[in-house]
């Protein structure tokens, strides 16, 4: 079997994991042209570029594609990928669910574009709030299309994360006990772990819209007898560990290549790892954050707030641990190290503004106006982008054999940071200024049309700095620098693999006593497992 | 700056408190994280060809104890400031007390709503004098009142009733939009909160409780058409019909300044407008495309001129 | 081996899967309106169920496949709503894997089956209080 049906039949989990990113890449144009129709519809005030239902539609397939369709899947291309050759093994444990997995997320993402194609597009937000999600309201078939997408997408990630958790307890290599296993397969595990409990509250929450929309079932409907923030209460005990779901294998990336670059171990791996899990539980605890301007009832606020506002702390605490891993060490400014730094500081603003939304008072003037849409990008652009740009150039090598171009990813770097910055950064001020999401024109009002702007002319150098960097790599998979098993002159498992790795990764099971065996391999004299 | 910094009453006030107090310890936390970040990568770099491997250095726990605790203080102090703030805007959700006005939001329009009966559309007015116990509901999907210089945002839940001070500090027209996502014209749900000394407010409700004035000549035929093109099953002229229609009430409308919630000036060509081709006016709304005549559009024209 | 993966996965499905329920169920307890359900056709469908699952513990694969698919034609014949057409879907794709499923799937097969019951013992039980008499 060769070419095209070894792609379409492969269950290798190497192939798994690159059919995931190249779904992931496709997607990613797609959202990425949305968010530039949005933006130039918003370049100045009173704009008729797009027709308000349009706007909708794209702005609502704008978020859905980007968190369902490449987000989460390109972190669990990842994660399939590099798990097995980290931990030591051969293959993911359930290599047929791997596969299934893929192709349930893949044509779940053709099922909500064959929407755009029948001209009814799922218009109601990516969170699509009853009841303006229900039939009455919504009378054309696109939430249809988007409910039944994201149930085939849901069942994906679940298996996958079944998959992710079945494969890290059971086919770690011998010597490797859960407190040896590599951050990045941690973080990835303790996602997986997230994604098993809040999916099914997603899929619930669709099973039934979609009864309501189509069985004429009553949930969501206030006429009879059902609740509208019903649906909210279960969206976002999905949505909020969502977020945390996206954002963990980032800091799994980061916490590989902060260390390789600055020539150090990672800071405090024990605080690391816990504060991943105290992430995890906490997250679940946070949900009404998002129902801050609905009368709730003062106490259940008061203790949402709280919750809110602790999950900073294990959270920025990884933060100092990676800074901390950087000082003293010997830092080398690869591009994959130049993402990684501009990760910390990014994820700090956007964790920042979070913070600023668990105030309550102050999230019941910011709520729904660009703050939030800065906040979000911040840590979504800012945050997993960034992290996975950092894990792009860090192990490509070893997915290609080849090197990205160190010259066209610093080109790539600096115009990422300043397309995004520029895009982005301004929008807290027009969120402080009043302005709303989720409009599809704006009034002449002082600054809205000049920040407006500046956004979208950000957002244009953002693609530009985006092409760069795909250009590097399309480029390099087939000109690039061949790499050798360990360019970086790294110290986990993948490294110790041929690159790219051969169908069986490991020859022979490599021997593991401590975090980084390849360090202790090239430094027999200084192991680890004698220090630490 | 914007309305988070042109606080036009006691709690708008207390927000922008709080939100200088969160401005000040996100710019605090970001400085010592960027200081850390440049401090390493300016110190910490690798230099020349060194073939030797820094110190290996695993962590410390007094470190972790102490980037720990410090947020923990933070956060705790934050939150006692967020409570205080919450229990001083806060209004009381079921006191039983009648509200002083019930602010309904439509796809996509406001309507107010009096003791005395009177409805009024887009622009809210109030009494400086005193704060106000408002209502806010919803007719249809989920919208948000959201007057920034005002008040905090509220969601108008359709089932269920939610409270909010309403108050200002100085007579003026504030600004305001419905802020949750509810539907095509979501970005033209504008309205005003016009405060004003209380012997004019009660002059403006009584103004607004007048009957238009009979009309005569062509606008007499006007109305006959408002009747017999189905206009008034949607769109009250009397600023004190008791039900909830299903268009915004037209009460006034020639002294108003603005059609569409915000999104154009009331002359007679956007007026016109309104008469010939809803869609364009404002498209998605519900309004149905009812096909007149020249003379017919003329006829209503005048009228809808008399409803001063 | 093959087998500690299989059972791991399966209980992480299922815990993914009561999850699911859990809430479903919750909504429709208090949200949905309850469709008749006449208590002896319950308790009949109960019973099928049970024998069902007494079929699938003793290891005799297509026993266990009739007697579902007997309960399951029952249920669509007897209900409509919501929870009962999820449930019903599930079991459906249930019967399906215990057909084609080698010999050795069938331990953690079983474990899918205990967790069907349980859930139709919760619907029943809870959401229709064992049905009207």
């Amino acid at each position: 079997m060769s070419g095209f049906s070894a792609w379409l039949c492969a269950i290798d989990h190497k192939r798994i994991g690159i059919l995931y990113m190249l779904s992931a890449l496709l997607f990613m144009l797609a959202g990425g042209m949305e968010a530039m129709v949005l933006r130039a519809q918003l370049a100045a005030p009173n704009l008729k570029l797009i027709a308000p239902e349009t706007y909708d539609q794209i702005f609502t397939m704008h978020g859905t594609t980007m968190i369902f369709l490449v987000a989460m899947p390109v972190l669990t291309g990842f994660g399939v990928y590099l798990t097995p050759l980290m931990i030591g093994a051969n293959e993911m444990a359930l290599p047929r669910l791997g596969a299934l997995s893929f192709w349930l997320q893949f044509f779940g993402g053709v099922l909500l574009y064959i929407s755009f194609a029948t001209g009814a597009a799922p218009d109601a937000g990516w969170f699509s709030y009853a009841p303006l999600s229900e039939k009455a309201f919504s009378p054309g078939a696109g939430l249809d299309y988007w409910a039944l997408a994201l149930l085939m997408i849901a069942g994906s990630s679940i298996g996958s994360a079944i998959n992710l958790i079945v494969t890290v307890a059971t086919e770690r290599a011998p010597g490797m006990t859960m407190r040896l296993v590599p951050l990045f397969a941690w973080m990835t595990l303790v996602a997986s772990i997230m994604i098993v409990f809040a999916l099914p509250a997603l899929a619930a929450s669709l099973v039934m819209l979609l009864s309501d929309r189509l069985l004429h079932a009553r949930f969501f409907d206030p006429a009879q007898g059902g609740a509208p923030l019903l649906w909210q209460h279960y969206f976002w005990i999905f949505g909020h560990p969502e977020v945390y779901i996206v954002v963990l294998p980032a800091f799994g990336m980061i916490s590989e290549i902060i260390p390789v670059f600055s020539r150090k171990p990672i800071f405090g791996y024990p605080f690391v790892a816990t504060s991943t899990v105290a992430i995890a539980f906490l997250s679940y605890g946070v949900w009404v954050h998002h129902m801050f301007a609905v009368a709730l009832g003062r106490n259940v606020l008061a203790v949402f707030a709280a919750a809110s506002m602790l999950i900073a702390v294990p959270t920025g605490m990884k933060i100092f641990s990676w800074i901390a891993t950087m000082w003293g060490g010997a830092i080398r400014f690869t591009t994959a190290m130049l993402f990684a730094i501009a990760f910390l500081l990014e994820f700090t603003v956007g964790g920042l503004s979070g913070v600023a939304f668990a105030t309550v008072p102050v999230d019941w003037q910011l709520t729904d106006t660009y703050f939030v849409v800065a906040h979000i990008h911040y840590v979504l652009v800012g945050g997993t982008i960034f992290a996975l740009l950092a894990g792009v150039h860090y192990w490509f090598p070893k997915i290609s054999g080849r090197l990205l171009d160190e010259k066209l990813g610093r080109w790539s770097f600096w115009l990422i940071v300043l397309g995004f910055n520029a895009a982005f950064f301004v929008q807290h001020f027009l969120g402080l200024l009043g302005m709303r999401r989720r409009v599809y024109t704006y009034p002449d009002i002082p600054w809205f049309g000049a920040l407006n702007l500046i956004s979208t002319l950000g957002a244009g150098i953002l693609v530009f700095g985006i092409v760069l960097f795909l250009a590097n790599v399309a480029m390099s998979v087939y000109f690039g620098t061949v790499a050798g098993k360990d360019p970086w002159n790294a110290w986990t498992l993948e490294w110790a693999a041929a690159s790219p790795p051969l169908l069986q990764n490991f020859a022979e099971t490599p021997e593991v006593r401590s975090r980084r065996p390849l360090w202790d391999l090239k430094h027999p004299e200084a192991p680890d497992w004698g220090s630490t | 700056m914007g309305p988070l910094f042109s606080p036009h009453s006691s709690q708008t006030h207390s927000i922008a408190a709080a939100f200088s107090i969160v401005l000040a310890i996100a710019a605090f936390v970001f400085l010592v994280v960027a200081a850390g970040v440049f401090y390493s990568i300016v110190r910490y770099r690798a230099r020349g060809d060194s073939a030797s491997e820094p110190r290996q250095i695993f962590g410390s726990r007094n470190l972790e104890v102490l980037w720990t605790v410090v947020p923990v203080l933070i956060v705790t102090g934050l939150f006692i400031v967020t409570v205080r703030a919450m229990v001083f805007i806060d209004a009381p959700q079921d006191s039983g007390q009648a509200p002083d006005v019930t602010i309904v939001g439509h796809q996509w329009w406001w309507e107010a709503r009096y003791p005395s009966g009177v409805i009024a559309t887009y622009d809210i007015h109030i009494p400086t004098s005193r704060r106000l116990l408002a209502r806010i509901e919803s007719a249809d999907v989920i919208h948000d009142f959201w007057a920034p210089e005002l008040a905090r945002k509220m969601d108008a839940v359709p089932g269920r009733a939610s409270y909010i001070w309403l108050e200002a500090d100085t007579p003026g027209a504030y600004d305001g939009a419905c802020s949750e996502f509810c539907g095509a014209q979501h970005a033209w749900m504008r309205f005003r909160v016009v405060a004003e000394p209380e012997a004019s407010f009660e002059v403006w409700l009584q103004r607004q409780a007048q009957s238009p004035s009979e009309p005569t000549g062509l606008a007499a035929e006007g109305a006959r058409l408002f009747q017999t093109k189905k206009c008034s099953d949607c769109h009250a002229v009397k600023a004190t019909a008791i039900e909830s229609q299903k268009g915004p009430s037209l009460a006034h409308l020639a002294s108003r300044e603005f059609l569409g919630s915000g999104m154009s000036r009331n002359t007679p060509e956007n007026r016109m407008l309104w008469l010939t081709n809803p869609q364009a006016a404002k498209p998605g709304n519900r309004m149905p495309d009812t096909p007149l005549s020249p003379e017919e559009t003329r006829a209503l024209q005048a009228y809808l001129e008399a409803l001063r | 081996m093959t087998e500690r993966r299989t059972l791991l996965g399966m209980a992480m499905f299922l815990i993914a899967e009561a999850v699911f329920f859990f809430l479903l169920i919750l909504a429709c307890k208090y949200f949905a309106a309850i469709p008749y359900l006449n208590s002896r056709s319950g308790w009949i469908l109960t019973i099928l169920l049970l024998a069902s699952t007494a079929s699938m513990w003793r290891g005799w694969r297509w026993g266990t496949i009739a007697l579902g698919v007997i309960f399951l034609v029952g249920l669509w014949g007897t209900l409509s709503s919501v929870l009962t057409a999820v449930l019903g879907l599930f079991l459906f794709a249930g019967l399906i894997a215990l057909a084609i499923v080698p010999v050795s799937a069938l331990r953690t097969m079983a474990l899918y089956w205990y967790f069907l019951t349980a859930v139709w013992l919760a619907i029943f039980l809870y959401v229709y209080r064992g049905g009207a008499a």
